[in-house]
């Protein structure tokens, strides 16, 4: 549906006049107008004949008549796909409502009027205009003003366009339906878990203390039932044993075994003790015999060692000669060869003197010539010195140096300006004597002639007086003459000449004196560079190298070569001379040694000799003595048999000492333990009886099956429990999931047409939608979503708007195309926004009728548009 | 003629940890009075003698009052002679147990604790009690001694025989043992009275296991019996009756469900008669695939049943959860996020991408979602 044109007759201000805004056009229509004109009058009469019944007369309509009372009309031309038509009514007075067709026919009238307007509004009253009007003052998509009444019905209109597009929402999200499907779900979970698991104090958590309780009590009592056990097991085993140990016979026979052994130990004990004395006699008597047999030994073995000394001193003492002979032989040997080293000695000796004197000879030449080299020099130095020494004592006398004389010449020179001034200046007197007096100057008679006064003088005049003449400048030119003049005679008399020339003579004279000796200083430094001590010293030391190398008789070959040769040959002779001699020398030492130790072997044989003498004795009693010592040894060698004989029997019939002093103990301590494993299983057997019959009193066997049972159970409950919540989990999560999902695809066809107008002021923002109430609830933007009533009333405001093109172009799509107007709207947009918005609006209205009512001309100067006609006349 | 009953693993101080403890009570409580059973057992059958083949108790140091009221029970019934034989519960490791029992028995009970032979009047009895729990060999070789010419010659032992599992049934789970199966045959007995299997089984017309007189666990469905033995000569085959003793029915249930059956009359259907509910435990084991009414169905069906009896347990995990679009549709004909929802956890329950817990969360999430909606919808 599109607007053409709208007419109000006796319309509030309109009162006796008809105002109409004709010619609207399709897209954005702007009617701009200052405050007063009626606007708001044009909305809500626009409002009234589409939503007022004809016959009502509700404030609505009563706020539409002027003060002056009359019917309010109001007239509406509107384009439909199918025609144009206008729509008529006229309230309070003349109620009348008509529909004409392009032609003017009526085609509806009054209810059926209602009808037809109904019938093109679509389903439900004030539903499209409370969704795309946009009142005065309006901002909000639901006015904050808004009754319950108003604000279900806007909620049913927004839900009408939403559901005609996507379904109901109920239909597509579960409604409440879910709503309580979720919550008892919930519920039933919350019931069992929280996000962590089992919920403190709820019968999942209940059942899992429990299980646990049991199992610990379980575990308890199992460990308790297999002590049990053990104490049973352990208690027939000390039974066993003790039946074994107390067996008829066991202990009798245990302890007759250790009688038995006690005896046999007895008996073995003393027939020990008698082989005992036996061996020791047997001991004795082989000693005895023993002693026999070594008295008998010790005379065989002297008469033996005797013999064998004999024989020995024999043997060393031939020896002995036969190193002293051969000693003679190597020592005249000796004698001949140590001659003959000698005499090769002598001749290598008198070869190196002759080579050496030939030597000492040159060297001694050599060490004269440098000392008459060295005289030489020292003479020259002495006389170069000499010569220096008399021009230094010269340069003394000479004491006009060259800055005295220019000093000299310089004091001349000043003094010689010093006069010319003066000359020039000076007061001149010329004295003429006449008569006898003179003229007197401190007391000094002037004579005659001209004299110059530099100076102030006073001059005695004989008869006159007193006359003083003060020169002034002239005064000062002969102070300065005289200051010259004093300055050259210090000068001359300084260096002691009587005048310049004479001083310039001594200069001179001085200037060759100083060339002379810088010429002596230079040549002695060429001769004696380290200076003449040290020309003396090397001169001392040449004449004692030289006196140092004695006068040496020339030899007679003076051959050098020849000298060597000679002196090379001698050498060799004397070399092969040593080691002859050294030969023969070490065969001397070694028939010297051979006989020494010949020596020593004889005297230690006939050392031994004598002790063997000493032990052999007398030889003629040598026999007897012999054969007494046999028959002692033989008589005790036949005592030790016999001993040793009955020791041997004594043996035969001994019993096993160690075999009776084992089978004691062992029976003993066979007998011993039996015993104190008797004691230690009966008190083992009572403890354990003890422990026993206290387990056994408990029943902890039917406890612990018992435990065993609840804990299955218990176990079997909290699984069954944490299935159950995880189904219910499951439950809450599919449902959330699925009712989240329908709730977006039910907001899509709307946010599809909300995202490229919300993009022209929030680029990349979404809105999010209240699925109850229907209306925008954030704003997600930069990463951040801000709840709508939070933001900026100007944000509001475009949104509101912006939704409600959306919701227009959800009308367009349905096939319901519904103006959408603003009566000044975007009051709170600034410059950029509301541009922005110009903007959207005009996007919308590409195939949307756009009617905006302001009295902003200015600020809506860019929204560009139509301007509708607007004409008001005065009825007639 | 020697009659006698046969009994075994009485298993007197069980905790039954499993159970509440109501259930306990009344459990231990029936245990106790099988003594006093056992004795009109067999004075309704004619006997004088009541052989127990073996763990008469639970535990190897039962509580002193299990056994002390044990004896007294029996002293009680000093009209019956009792003869106890350790098993392997209650073998003769268990020392402390025996020693009070020989020291505190009635006189009218008969202690088996060696392989010798006891006389029994005209009956002579070849125990083979059990050492120790495990023995690890069969004990009843030494019944083939010699006993006096004539004489009744009955053989009691504990363990199971070779090849246990030949016997089928609720055998065929059983583990085989060490004792002969033809032990009566080889040793000359005229009967051979088991204990170990805690239900009734015939070996063979001369070998018997008695089971246990007062059943213990729903494992054995031919159990809470003794057996009336009657020897009329030796050599004579042996006549054998089962006696009921046991006072706890313990039934097990399995139910096949499938998407057609009505889960709550199947239900009703398996339920024992009204009288014996208050003495029944049930367990119901449910497989197969059951819609989300079904399943309601099913579990309300036990829940209304449940304060007839003892107890009422259920296994319901091997019973998948079957949908179709009218489930789903009863979600949401719409299409909507509720739909959406319930497809995803049936597809999640069906992905065999993911474990075997994951897909049973996954069908629990769509039970609950199915309850939650229903009580939404109610």
């Amino acid at each position: 549906m599109k607007l053409r044109s709208l007419t109000l007759s006796n319309v509030r201000k309109f009162a006796g006049q008809t105002a109409t805004i004709r010619d609207i056009g399709d897209g954005v229509s702007v009617v701009a107008e200052a405050n007063e004109f009626g606007k708001s009058t044009f909305f809500d009469a626009l409002h009234a004949l589409f939503f007022v019944k004809y016959g009502a007369a509700t404030r609505e309509v009563k706020a539409l008549q002027p003060r002056a009372g009359g019917p309010v009309r109001v007239q509406v031309e509107v384009e439909l796909p199918k025609g144009r038509y206008t729509i008529e009514k006229s309230f309070l007075s003349q109620k009348r409502a008509r529909v004409r067709d392009a032609a003017g026919s009526v085609i509806a009238l009054d209810d059926e009027a209602e009808n037809w307007i109904a019938g093109l509004m679509g389903t439900g009253l004030d539903g499209p205009a409370g969704l795309l009007w946009v009142r005065q003052g309006i901002t909000a998509l639901e006015p904050a003003a808004s009754t319950g009444t108003e604000k279900d019905k806007l909620l049913g209109a927004r839900r009408d366009l939403l559901s005609s597009v996507a379904g109901e929402i109920d239909m597509v999200t579960g409604g409440r339906r879910m709503d309580r499907v979720i919550e008892t779900a919930f519920q039933g979970w919350s019931r069992l878990a929280t996000t962590k698991g089992p919920k403190t104090g709820g019968p999942w958590k209940q059942a899992q203390l429990e299980a646990a309780a049991l199992a610990e009590r379980h575990t308890e009592l199992d460990a308790a039932c297999t002590a049990l056990a053990q104490a049973l097991a352990a208690r027939r085993e000390v039974a066993r044993r003790l039946a074994t140990l107390d067996a008829p016979g066991v202990k009798e026979g245990l302890e007759q075994e250790e009688r038995h052994a006690r005896d046999a130990l007895a008996t073995a004990q003393a027939h020990a003790d008698k082989l005992e004395q036996a061996k020791g006699h047997a001991a004795l008597k082989r000693m005895e015999a023993k002693s026999g047999q070594d008295k008998l030994d010790a005379l065989l073995a002297a008469a033996q060692t005797f013999e064998h000394a004999q024989e020995r001193f024999d043997e060393t003492y031939e020896e002995l000669a036969r190193a002293r002979a051969q000693r003679g032989e190597v020592q005249d040997t000796y004698a001949t060869v140590q001659k003959i080293l000698d005499a090769a000695v002598a001749r290598a000796a008198a070869a190196r003197k002759a080579v050496e004197a030939l030597r000492q000879d040159a060297l001694r030449r050599h060490a004269q010539d440098r000392c008459d080299g060295l005289k030489a020099r020292l003479v020259q130095v002495e006389e170069k010195r000499s010569a220096l020494e008399h021009a230094q004592a010269a340069l003394e006398t000479l004491t006009v140096t060259s800055a005295a004389l220019a000093r000299i010449e310089s004091a001349q020179t000043t003094l010689t300006t010093a006069q010319a001034e003066a000359q020039a200046g000076a007061v001149q007197i010329e004295v003429n004597y006449t008569g006898s007096n003179r003229i007197t100057a401190q007391g000094d008679v002037i004579d005659s002639g001209a004299h110059r006064v530099a100076t102030r003088q006073v001059y005695e005049l004989p008869g006159l007086g007193r006359m003083t003449i003060d020169p002034g400048a002239a005064a000062t030119d002969m102070a300065a003459v005289m200051a010259a003049q004093t300055a050259l005679d210090r000068a001359l008399h300084a260096v002691g000449a009587a005048d310049l020339d004479t001083a310039r003579r001594a200069a001179t004279q001085r200037r060759e004196v100083e060339a002379e000796i810088a010429l002596l200083d230079n040549i002695l430094s060429t001769i004696a560079p380290q200076g003449v001590a040290s020309i003396r010293s090397g001169y001392a030391k040449a004449e004692a190298a030289r006196d140092a190398l004695k006068a040496v008789v020339t030899p007679e070959q003076t051959d050098p070569t020849m000298l060597e040769h000679l002196m090379h040959e001698a050498q060799k002779a004397e070399t092969d001379a040593r080691a002859h001699h050294g030969e023969w020398r070490d065969a001397l030492d070694a028939a010297r040694a051979r006989e020494a130790r010949a020596q020593a072997l004889t005297e230690a044989a006939q050392q031994g000799r004598e002790t063997a003498a000493a032990a052999y004795g007398d030889a003629a009693t040598f026999d007897a003595r012999k054969a007494q010592a046999a028959r002692e040894h033989s008589t005790a060698d036949a005592a030790a048999s016999d001993a040793q004989t009955a020791v041997e029997q004594l043996v035969a019939q001994a019993p096993d000492l160690a075999t009776a002093q084992a089978d004691l103990a062992r029976a003993h301590s066979a007998a011993q333990n039996a015993r104190q494993e008797r004691a230690q299983l009966t008190e083992q057997h009572a403890a354990l009886s003890a422990t026993i019959r206290a387990r056994a009193e408990d029943g902890i066997e039917e406890k612990r099956d018992e435990a065993a049972g609840a804990l299955a159970s218990a176990r079997a409950l909290a699984a069954q429990f944490a299935h159950e919540a995880a189904g219910y989990a499951l439950l809450l999560e599919t449902l959330r999931a699925k009712r989240g999902a329908a709730q977006d695809a039910y907001f899509g066809p709307v946010q599809q047409e909300l995202a490229p107008l919300l993009a022209l002021l929030h680029e990349g923002a979404a809105l999010s939608f209240d699925p109850t109430s229907l209306l925008p609830s954030g704003l997600a933007r930069g990463g951040a979503d801000e709840a709508v009533e939070r933001l900026s009333g100007g944000t509001q405001e475009q949104i509101a708007i912006l939704t409600r093109l959306a919701f227009a172009r959800l009308f367009a799509r349905q096939g319901k195309p519904m103006p959408v107007i603003l009566d000044d709207a975007l009051v709170y947009s600034d410059d950029t926004r509301i541009m922005a918005m110009f903007t959207a609006l005009h996007r919308v209205a590409v195939d949307q009728q756009v009617i905006v009512f302001t009295c902003r001309q200015m600020a809506f100067a860019g929204l560009g548009g139509t301007r509708p006609v607007v004409e008001v006349v005065q009825d007639v | 003629m020697f009659r006698f009953i046969h009994s075994s693993d009485l298993h007197l101080g069980k905790p039954f940890g499993r159970h509440s403890e109501d259930v306990r009570g009344r459990l231990r409580q029936a245990r106790r009075s099988v003594l006093a059973r056992l004795a009109d057992a067999a004075r309704g059958q004619g006997a004088a003698h009541v052989l127990l083949a073996g763990d008469t108790f639970d535990q190897e140091t039962p509580a002193p009052d299990v056994v002390r009221q044990a004896l007294n029970a029996m002293g009680q019934a000093d009209d019956i002679t009792w003869v106890l034989m350790p098993g392997n519960h209650d073998s003769l490791a268990a020392s402390e147990l025996w020693q009070t029992i020989a020291r505190d028995k009635p006189a009218n009970v008969m202690l088996a604790l060696t392989a010798a032979p006891l006389a029994l009047g005209e009956a002579y009895l070849l125990p083979a009690p059990c050492t120790v729990r495990n023995p690890g060999r069969d004990l009843t070789v030494d019944m083939a001694q010699a006993t006096p010419q004539g004489a009744l010659r009955i053989g009691l032992g504990h363990g199971g025989i070779q090849d246990f599992a030949s016997l089928g049934g609720a055998a065929a789970e059983g583990p085989s043992g060490t004792i002969a199966p033809d032990r009566a045959a080889q040793a000359g007995l005229d009967y051979l009275a088991l204990g170990d299997w805690h239900g009734q089984i015939r070996v063979s017309g001369a070998t018997w296991y008695s089971g246990t007189p007062e059943p213990d666990s729903f494992k054995h469905a031919h159990s809470g019996t003794a057996l009336s033995v009657v020897l009329s000569g030796a050599g004579a085959a042996a006549d054998v009756t089962p006696v009921r003793t046991g006072e706890i029915i313990w039934q097990a249930t399995a139910l096949d469900i499938t998407p057609q059956v009505d889960s709550g009359a199947l239900v009703t259907s398996v339920l024992p008669p009204l009288a014996l509910r208050g003495n029944t435990l049930l367990h119901v084991t449910a497989r197969g695939r059951a819609g989300v009414q079904q399943r309601g169905q099913l579990e309300q069906a036990l829940t209304r049943a449940g304060p007839d009896f003892l107890s009422v347990t259920r296994d319901l995990t091997a019973l998948t959860l079957a949908h179709d679009t009218a489930d789903l549709e009863a979600i949401d004909l719409s299409g909507g996020a509720l739909r959406q929802a319930a497809d995803a956890l049936a597809a999640r329950a069906q992905d065999p991408e993911l474990s075997g817990e994951d897909r049973r969360i996954a069908a629990t999430a769509l039970s609950q979602l199915f309850s939650l909606v229903a009580e939404q919808d109610v």
